[in-house]
């Protein structure tokens, strides 16, 4: 029987391309930048909405995952709307670090769930249309049921969600559904511009250099680059406010303080 | 004497004075009885006109406390929490409460305890019109003598508990769990427990005759999940009209499921500001259906709002703009986590004026204000580098270091060796002696470390390395970068 009703045929090509869009290829959904020009152009814009991604740690730092959390602050410094920090363990996120990082307070909501509700919880918040994103301290493996839950429930709600993997045990992350998947390392910082060794033999720090390995990506290739640690601390030199507010007198604490980068002995 | 059937003959439920000198009891035999007097005069008891007497007495006894409970036959429970300091203590309450039911015409026993369990023990055994008052967590000495018959049991089980010879509650708190709960059912040590206050009891309260209350009965009893839904989504709607109507908006509902063995199983849901949108009430109860047991099935339901605020009504016509809905549906969310993680669980971080890393944010709830601070105090701190997380409390490390208040150059953390390639520091931290004592003089020296390995480490030493007032020279890790 042919179909006269134009309604009814527009109906079903969206329903046709509502079920073609979870291939995810022609996708128009709004993208979220990483921060770093290169890493965009390689995934065609940034992050899109709707779906999660994975950030792993190195080193000492991969059950600790303080350079994760210091790469989806930044990404997300960029975006706007709540976000719901999912974690499971006792709560070890340093406020002073996540401003720092990009992040204001206000935009912060922290959910400490226990253990077994915690992937139900992230489920139910990335389908949450209101949410900014969401961002999840994973101390289990992810199976591979469980992210493929999590991605379709962030194509169903639009958010993006993102996993950091704190979990110890194995090396190589299992299989999973998430639209990409990073490891942060810290690099050797470049050498400093004064080169000079202090009295104690050491020499002062240099800005921060990280790698940032992307080791896989659906529909796309890996990469590696290796940048400067993204910086979104106010001010790096305590003397510019001083001299703003003309007080150059007193200073504002009695308490003394030695300004970064002035290695004493 | 009032008379009724218990199944083979009629029994005296209720006797006079006059009737009681005459050596008739309740319980025994109307024949018996008539033997005993024979011009006795026997009424038939009208239960269930008793009941509503007592139900019209709890609904009276509102004045004293919000939560008042009829317990059919003759018990009216009453939550006093909170509410003494208004009758001027517990005392005064009481005997307020007893001139009045006198004023009323009642004959009655009083009896404030922690738990309802052990005022209805003390109701059972007191003396007429003398209030009993049991101060708190005294009620197992204050139960210790009497009678185990005071413990709502059934009267097979009081008389074989006599008959084992655990005649007091003491008694019965002494002897073995297991033996017992295996003659005697749970019942007993439930019974026991819930006097004692190991055990919550709730209280069905007598609601107000201005609450908003949606009751459904149903003709078969439901069981599953879809079913009590649907349920849900009846009765919200008709609550949220009421709520229109009235201007309010819910902060807590109760969600009473009656079963058909006549015990009811309650739902809470709180939400962190006025609530009466439909939607947003049914999804926080859809949540907590798989904590209601149905067993062989509810026949009724009830939804009552325990607490409500005002809401403006402009409100409603807003919900139609963009932002608004995003707000409603991320209030909507922040409410469903609060009930299933628990309120205390979902809090936003808030600077706090400390120089002490670990002190220098506070936890505050989600709905809360952020705290104003004096930022210019610690404004020129913020500018230096802090890590995203803290190691809570600090990892003592173990450092080797060319001079007592150098730079580290090799530090043991978690068994491994980090050689250090470069260091910057260090970022001296007083203890804030304005706040505690004990940090009186305390230094600790934060430097950044970064290794071999390329990873920065944030490390701080007690004391500044020379004097032994300012701290013992240890080193910890506080956090990675």
């Amino acid at each position: 029987m042919p179909i006269r009703d134009p309604d009814s045929l527009a109906l079903l090509r969206q329903q046709i391309a509502r079920i073609e869009r979870h291939s995810g290829s022609q996708d128009d959904r709004p993208q979220l930048s990483t921060g770093f020009e290169t890493i965009d152009a390689h995934l065609n814009g940034g992050l899109r909405r709707g779906s999660v991604h994975e950030v792993f740690g190195a080193g000492s730092d991969r059950p600790v995952a303080v350079k994760p959390s210091r790469f989806v602050a930044s990404i997300l410094s960029g975006s706007s709307g709540q976000i719901v920090w999912i974690t499971s363990t006792a709560l070890d996120l340093h406020l002073a670090g996540l401003v720092q990082s990009g992040l204001s307070p206000g935009r912060l909501i922290i959910v400490q769930a226990r253990p077994d509700s915690m992937l139900g919880l992230c489920e139910d918040v990335l389908r949450e249309p209101g949410v900014g994103a969401m961002v999840a301290d994973l101390d289990m493996p992810l199976t591979l049921t469980a992210s493929r839950r999590l991605q379709l429930a962030a194509e169903y709600g639009n958010g993006i969600g993102f996993l950091l993997h704190r979990e110890t045990g194995r090396s190589t992350p299992s299989a999973s559904a998430c639209a990409t998947r990073w490891r942060i390392r810290g690099a050797a910082s470049s050498v400093v511009p004064f080169g000079a060794s202090t009295g104690t033999g050491t020499i002062p720090l240099g800005p921060e250099h990280w790698t940032i390995d992307l080791l896989r990506q659906r529909a796309g290739r890996a990469a590696s680059w290796t940048f400067e640690a993204p910086c979104h601390a106010p001010h790096a030199f305590a003397l510019a406010p001083v001299l703003a507010h003309r007080s150059m007198a007193a200073p504002a604490s009695h308490l003394s303080l030695v300004s970064p980068g002035a290695a004493c002995a | 004497v009032l008379h009724a059937h218990d199944g083979r003959r009629p029994v005296v439920i209720a006797c006079d004075p006059a009737a009681r000198a005459m050596g008739i009891r309740t319980g025994m035999p109307l024949a018996q009885a008539r033997m005993l007097a024979p011009d006795l005069h026997a009424e038939p008891a009208a239960v269930e006109a008793d009941d509503a007497a007592l139900e019209h007495l709890a609904a009276w006894c509102l004045w004293l406390s919000p939560l008042t409970s009829a317990r059919p036959p003759d018990e009216i429970w009453i939550d006093t929490a909170g509410c003494d300091h208004l009758h001027g203590g517990e005392e005064a309450m009481l005997a307020a409460l007893g001139d009045r039911m006198r004023d009323l015409g009642y004959r009655h026993r009083l009896a404030l305890a922690d738990t309802a369990g052990a005022a209805y023990a003390l109701t059972r055994s007191a003396r007429i019109e003398a209030p009993v008052i049991i101060p708190p967590h005294a009620q197992k000495a204050a139960l210790n003598d009497l009678p185990v018959a005071g413990l709502r049991l059934s009267a097979d089980c009081v008389s074989g508990l006599n008959r084992l010879g655990l005649t007091t509650i003491g008694a019965l708190c002494r002897a073995p769990r297991a033996p017992l709960v295996r003659r005697f059912g749970p019942e007993l040590m439930r019974r026991l427990d819930q006097a004692l206050g190991h055990v919550a009891e709730p209280l069905l309260p007598q609601t107000s005759l201005d609450a908003i209350i949606a009751r459904r009965s149903f003709v078969e009893p439901i069981g599953t999940d879809t079913a009590i839904a649907a349920v849900i989504d009846v009765l919200v709607p008709e609550i949220c009209e009421i709520l229109i109507q009235r201007g309010l908006g819910a902060r807590l509902l109760d969600l009473l499921c009656t079963r058909v063995d006549d015990t009811v199983q309650a739902v809470r849901i709180g939400t962190a500001s006025p609530v009466r949108e439909a939607f947003h009430l049914a999804r926080l109860l859809k949540e907590q259906i798989e904590t209601i047991a149905p067993g062989f099935g509810i026949e009724a339901m009830q939804l009552v709002v325990a607490r409500s605020e005002t809401l403006e009504n402009n409100l409603q016509g807003q919900a139609s703009l963009g932002e608004r809905t995003r707000d409603a549906d991320l209030s909507c969310l922040i409410d469903r986590l609060r009930n299933s993680v628990g309120p205390e669980n979902v809090l936003r971080l808030a600077p706090w004026p400390s120089d002490w890393p670990e002190h220098s944010q506070t936890e505050i709830p989600v709905d809360a204000r952020f705290p104003a601070l004096p930022w210019a105090a610690c404004g020129r701190r913020q500018a230096l580098p802090r890590p995203v997380r803290l190691t809570t409390p600090p990892d003592p490390i173990q450092v080797v270091a060319l001079l007592p208040d150098g730079a580290p150059r090799l530090f043991l953390w978690r068994g491994h060796r980090h050689i250090v390639r470069g260091a910057d520091g260090p970022e001296r931290l007083h203890g804030e002696w304005w706040r505690d004592r004990a940090v009186y003089g305390a230094i600790r020296d934060y430097w950044i470390v970064e290794t071999e390995d390329d990873e920065r480490f944030w490390l701080f030493r007690r004391g500044d390395g020379v004097h032994d007032w300012s701290g013992d020279r240890s080193w910890f890790l506080h956090g990675l970068f």
